[in-house]
């Protein structure tokens, strides 16, 4: 093919009626010099490929009912009876127009499917209840298991509220301070209260240690050891 | 179901949303008071009393504990006070004593978390303008391992300061 992709392009150009003015005449006198301009054009306006397109683009206008949604759209707001407006086509009817309605204090918007005029407020209203019942549905779900879980936890803890407060009980160990400031360890098997440091400054201190092997006898889950530090106060004080 | 009935379904999940979390936190998840680790503080004073003492029923675990120095030397066992405080690391937590002292517990670093957390925690009492009671007493002890602190004079008695770790 000799001819270039512009000439390409105006040829089906003026096969769609597309060119006017100038540019039609200078195509025209190209397709009275060129055969293969000529060849184009006619297949491009053939019978097969021109009827088929033809028939198709008049059916989808048609279906749409775009020929009358300007009527219809007049129609209802000329009033709430509905008005036939029917196209080149007859895609539009009294019947489709009457779909329409009327809201209280709008005129609700319309669309238009199948070639019948309805309102996008309907249409929502028909498909949000489905939406939102999904949608609460899982919001009341997640709430619900929320509170499970916070109701699981706080049941731990409750059981971690009354663990006992002292249960052990054996023969105390003195440990008389001589100083003021006492350093010790006191470790416990299974945990225990270790003492790390003990400073009270010209006061008297003992730490009375509750060994584990006396914790043990009782009921007491961790088995841990226990111990009192005890201060001497001012003579007097209170 | 239309589009006016969706507000009152909102409504309706919020409202079991409510419902669901404040029935947990009216159980025991919020019971325990602040979250995280808190230092309970018990003011027990103990006294001896010669007609025989009794001991305040919040102390259930007490009366196994009296048989043993220095508890022995007392019958006589009522609690004054109880609260429980957080505990943050390097920031005391405060609580004023009957006899006019302050009580001071500062976590001190991040709990030791082998076999179950320790708490390195540090007691102070003072009072102002007068010379400490207990400068200072640090311990490691886990979870709802009391210790106690006795040893100050009060109305005929003493003072003994039950602290306990609150995971």
């Amino acid at each position: 093919m000799s001819l270039s992709h512009e000439t390409l392009l105006e040829l089906m150009s003026l096969a769609d009626g597309e060119l006017e003015g100038p540019d039609k005449e200078r195509v025209e006198r190209l397709l009275e010099s060129d055969d293969e301009a000529r060849q184009v054009v006619a297949s491009l306006r053939g019978d097969e490929v021109g009827a088929w397109l033809a028939e198709t683009m008049d059916r989808r206008a048609g279906a749409s009912g775009a020929d009358g949604v300007a009527d219809a759209v007049m129609a209802s707001i000329a009033g709430p009876a509905a008005v036939a407006a029917g196209g080149p086509n007859g895609a539009s009817s009294a019947a489709n127009v009457g779909s329409v309605a009327r809201g209280a204090n709008a005129w609700p918007a319309l669309t238009v499917s199948g070639g019948k005029l309805a309102s996008l407020a309907a249409a929502r209203a028909r498909r949000s209840p489905r939406l939102q019942l999904v949608a609460s549905a899982g919001a009341a779900v997640l709430a619900l298991a929320a509170g499970v879980a916070l109701y699981v936890r706080a049941g731990t803890r409750h059981l971690d509220e009354h663990a006992p407060v002292a249960s052990v009980f054996a023969p105390a160990v003195d440990v008389e301070a001589a100083s003021a400031v006492a350093q010790r360890g006191v470790p416990g098997a299974g945990g225990g209260v270790e003492v790390n440091e003990i400073d009270a400054p010209s006061r008297g201190v003992s730490v009375f240690e509750i060994p584990v092997a006396a914790a043990a006898a009782v009921a007491k889950p961790s088995g841990a050891s226990s111990i009192v530090v005890w201060v001497d106060d001012d003579p007097g004080s209170n | 179901m239309t589009l006016r009935s969706f507000p009152a379904l909102a409504a309706l999940v919020v409202f079991v949303t409510f419902v669901v979390f404040a029935g947990a936190g009216a159980g025991p998840a919020f019971a325990a008071g602040p979250r995280g680790p808190a230092i309970e503080i018990t003011v027990i004073h103990a006294t001896q009393l010669d007609g025989g003492g009794t001991i305040d029923p919040l102390l259930r675990d007490l009366p196994q504990l009296t048989r043993e120095q220095p508890f022995v030397r007392y019958n006589n066992y009522k609690v004054l006070a109880r609260q429980e405080l957080p505990l943050e690391i390097g920031k005391a937590a405060a609580s004023e004593l009957p006899n006019g002292r302050a009580l001071a517990v500062t976590l001190v670093d991040e709990p030791k978390d082998a076999g179950g957390p320790r708490y390195h925690v540090r007691a102070e009492i003072g009072e102002p303008g007068k010379r400490a009671f207990l400068k200072l007493l640090e311990v490691t002890a886990s979870s709802n391992e009391p210790f106690f602190v006795g040893g100050q004079s009060y109305q005929g008695g003493t003072l003994f300061l039950e602290l306990v770790v609150r995971p």
